[in-house]
């Protein structure tokens, strides 16, 4: 047990009951000499575990005990699965911005300089803050219990395919799209040379693409610090095993979306939300969770989005209705919007109108903390500042003429888009005239989500281009965050059969059900023929493109790093035909594993899968390119293909790889 | 009633936001000058569907073909070379069957001296033709290539075979009223135009 820092008189939760001292009165930390030499002992232990745990290789035990003594530390929330969601959305903004200085400081991601770090902060906070560690472990409700089911099921089913599969096939699951090769190419150079890139500008990155060194790089700031914690992460010039890392994170990313997500639909419906009641409702978000969008954000290989979409839905929870502690709500606020800047900052428009709401409705207690507010929204400014100025400074394009771009992204259905408005929407706008201050802001917060993504969507539609620009569905992705965290609102519509039937539980329970049976069909897409990516087809595994996972280990494997040659992997599909998603997927994957993505993209950029590609055409792209090139072949036609081309060109550099007849 | 500046202001700003939509959208035409940056920021930039056709008329008029109608072109892009395929049918499909017609504009940037090289190892024979731009060659499968300044540029013609259900080549019995030729100085008759045209305006 470890004793109260500052004195035996102090209450449970750390406030000193009137001790004599000689301290000044503002003084929380220690004030006994046993107290100071606990907190010396503490910080002596900061280290010391660090050393203990790396030394056994178990140093993913760290991040876990950073993140359960920061929960220790928080004093809002009622349960404890309220501060360990609270201490995870804390910590994803901290860690952001502290890596700001750290990415100065040569060795400071090493494990031993982090984690030691981390945990000296927490005990220097503590006795600061005159905080012991505590957490309310017996405190859980069947809603918090609901929550933490929902989770754990949607969880399984997301990491159900990747159970007991290598490399190769975890990445054929995940290869429906090129986008996580590109997060991987951030992650991995972070690693190298040891922070945030745009503060690296100098250093060289091969692997990095022109304007990507200034995409927002939160999340894979953080998974390159878990990442040098890992055994599997210890050599860095092992892409592979950074990648296979990269993607059980990128499966923790998506687990952090559905805690976030139903805690905060939980936190938000408050009361409404309680007892067997809340089960229906929990499992019809988890379903559409798995079932509906969020999992396309996994599928598609978006980390970014999924941890803003976490991000997004704890600040929305904690806008709708703030934790009591005001300093703690300031602070955990602040914290959030720097980790949506962090994260993905398309959020974080939305982020800040969000928390000016709050700003505004809750003035008058705030401004009777005038120097923590005044200080915590410099630092939330200046935090939340530096990826979009970074991003504007150094991208090569407008942020207008990106917001515009097509990609692949798994479109969102209309249909759903109208559901989840009209689930959000019906509680508050009943209940409008009682002035409830929760309600009224959801529906502010409801309006002012949708407004962005309509706009967007009536501008495309009457320019013709409403099914390609890729960010109008990540604006309707926001506008889920704050429908579904809005959606136990849906229970204020029961509320006069509740009140008529209140004496009969079965029959409130068999309503409740009703209700969240109909939400659940209304917003999920279970039917075969929906957009690739939805939830059914990811468990089933009909989404993997097997033959790019292959074809992804067999080029690595004979070309593990770059040579001066760029490998174009035409496995498992033929050259001349389309369709060659296999082959299209795998020469994206080996040149990031191979380090060498800057010189690779024309490559698949100009080979797009769907479109048949004549002799003539990859005889231009082949003969034009200043690279020579390497094709790897494990059918005939395919190798007479390349054959032709290179008899038609004999100063044609090409080295023809034939694998046929290799397993 | 006179308008206030704020308004006058706001109208301004409204009218040349709108000259400045209706400029970015003027479509290009064959004769107007183009930049290299112009071109390569994008391939399509050249032509219109319609404008092509434009160029093109003549020559497929004096080749017997009927009248043709456009998709909208699409572009390819790579860091060494870009790509604007455009795609012709026949106008009355049902009388003149299914016969297409794709011009290809590579914009090889600075890439194609290689190309131009390769080109002039394996000439088409009998091509008459003066020179395009600074340096000009067309190969043995009727591809013209020419370089203004250190631009390459390569213009094909292509007459794929036709085809009914999408991937069934039809006989010769099947054929109606038209069957394009496609001997390599036939589409290289057909590119001439567009290449003549690309370099007078890359000047």
């Amino acid at each position: 047990m470890i004793p109260d820092l500052k004195s035996s008189a102090a209450d449970p939760v750390g406030r000193d009951a009137g001790a004599p001292s000689d301290r000044p009165s503002w003084w929380r930390g220690p004030r006994t000499p046993r107290a100071f030499l606990i907190v010396l002992a503490l910080l002596v232990a900061a280290w010391v575990v660090p050393v203990v745990c790396l030394a056994l290789r178990i140093g993913w035990i760290l991040p876990l005990l950073i993140w359960i003594g920061t929960a220790s530390l928080i004093r809002s929330g009622r349960t404890l699965l309220d501060r360990l969601v609270l201490a995870l959305g804390l910590l994803v903004g901290v860690v952001c911005t502290v890596g700001l200085p750290l990415s100065l400081w040569s060795g400071a991601l090493e494990p031993l300089q982090s984690t030691g770090l981390a945990l000296t902060s927490l005990v220097v906070a503590g006795a600061v803050a005159g905080r012991r560690p505590a957490l309310p472990v017996r405190e859980l409700g069947v809603p918090e219990y609901g929550v933490i089911a929902g989770t754990l099921v949607t969880a399984a089913l997301a990491v159900r395919p990747f159970l007991g599969r290598g490399f190769g096939d975890r990445l054929s699951i995940l290869a429906i799209g090129g986008a996580l090769a590109r997060h991987f190419t951030i992650y991995d150079t972070i690693r190298t040379v040891g922070g945030y890139l745009f503060l690296h500008r100098g250093a060289p990155m091969p692997n990095i693409d022109a304007g990507y060194d200034s995409y927002p790089q939160g999340v894979h700031f953080i998974y390159a610090l878990l990442a040098n914690l890992m055994p599997q992460g210890a050599d860095r010039a092992n892409a592979v095993a950074s990648f296979d890392l990269m993607i059980t994170f990128d499966i923790g990313t998506y687990v952090f979306l559905c805690v976030a997500t139903l805690w905060a639909m939980r936190w938000v419906a408050g009361p409404l939300l309680r007892g067997w009641v809340s089960l229906p409702f929990i499992g019809a978000v988890s379903g559409y969770l798995f079932f509906g969008d969020p999992i396309t954000l996994l599928t598609r290989g978006f980390p970014s989005e999924m941890a803003g979409w976490g991000l997004l839905a704890l600040l929305v929870a904690l806008v709708i209705r703030p934790v009591h502690r005001v300093r703690e709500q300031i602070v955990l606020v602040a914290s959030l919007l720097i980790g949506v800047s962090f994260a993905y900052f398309l959020f974080l428009p939305f982020a800040g109108l969000a928390a000016l709401v709050w700003l505004i409705r809750d003035r008058r207690t705030l401004l009777r903390r005038p120097i923590l507010l005044g200080v915590t929204a410099v630092v939330c400014l200046v935090g939340a500042a530096v990826s979009p100025v970074v991003n504007t400074v150094y991208s090569p394009q407008g942020v207008g003429e990106r917001l515009l771009l097509p990609g692949g992204i798994t479109k969102v259905d209309r249909a759903v888009v109208v559901a989840w408005l009209l689930i959000a929407l019906a509680g508050p706008i009943l209940r409008f005239h009682k002035r409830s201050r929760i309600w009224r802001t959801t529906l502010v917060l409801i309006v002012v989500s949708t407004l962005p993504a309509a706009g967007l969507f009536v501008d495309q539609v009457l320019s013709g281009h409403a099914n390609q620009t890729y960010y109008l569905d990540k604006l309707f992705h926001e506008m889920f965050v704050v429908t579904v965290v809005s959606s136990g609102s849906v229970i204020l519509v029961l509320a006069p059969m509740l009140a008529a039937v209140a004496q009969h539980r079965i029959a409130v329970l068999a309503g409740a059900t009703a209700l969240s049976g109909a939400m659940f069909f209304a917003v999920t897409n279970l039917q075969y023929d929906g957009p690739v990516g939805t939830g059914r087809r990811h468990f089933q595994q009909k989404n993997a493109v097997w033959g790019a996972g292959q074809g992804t280990t067999e080029a690595i494997r004979l070309f593990p790093r770059p040579d001066g040659r760029i490998t174009w992997v035409q496995l498992n599909s033929r050259a001349d035909l389309g369709g060659r998603d296999a082959s299209h997927w795998a020469t994206l994957y080996t040149s990031v594993l191979q380090h060498n993505y800057r010189a690779s993209w024309s490559v698949f950029y100009w080979g797009y899968p769907w479109l048949s590609t004549s002799e003539a055409e990859t005889a231009e792209f082949l003969m034009t390119s200043p690279e020579p090139y390497r094709v790897l072949v494990n059918d005939t036609v395919s190798l007479e293909y390349f054959s032709r081309i290179k008899s038609r060109y004999p100063t044609l550099d090409l080295q023809i790889v034939d694998l046929r007849g290799r397993k | 009633m006179r308008a206030s500046w704020g308004y006058r202001i706001v109208a301004a700003a409204g009218l040349s936001l709108l000259s400045a939509c209706a400029a970015a959208q003027v479509p290009a035409k064959p004769g107007s000058p183009l930049t290299s940056q112009e071109l390569r920021d994008d391939p399509c930039r050249a032509y219109t569907a319609k404008s092509m056709q434009r160029v093109l008329a003549g020559t497929l008029k004096r080749a017997g073909w009927p009248q043709v109608t456009g998709n909208p072109p699409t572009s390819r892009i790579a860091a060494n070379v870009q790509r604007c395929l455009y795609q012709f049918s026949p106008k009355d499909s049902r009388r003149d069957g299914d016969q297409s017609l794709r011009v290809y504009i590579y914009n090889e940037l600075d890439n194609g001296a290689k190309l131009m090289a390769a080109c002039r190892t394996r000439p088409l024979r009998g091509a008459p033709m003066s020179t395009i731009g600074d340096e000009s060659c067309i190969d043995d499968s009727g591809e013209l290539r020419f370089r203004v300044g250190d631009s390459y540029v390569a213009v094909l013609i292509d007459v794929p075979p036709r085809l009914q259900s999408g991937n069934r080549v039809l006989n010769a019995s099947d054929t109606s009223t038209f069957t394009a030729p496609s001997r390599p100085t036939d589409l290289a008759a057909l590119a001439l135009p567009v290449a003549r045209d690309l370099a007078e305006r890359l000047h």
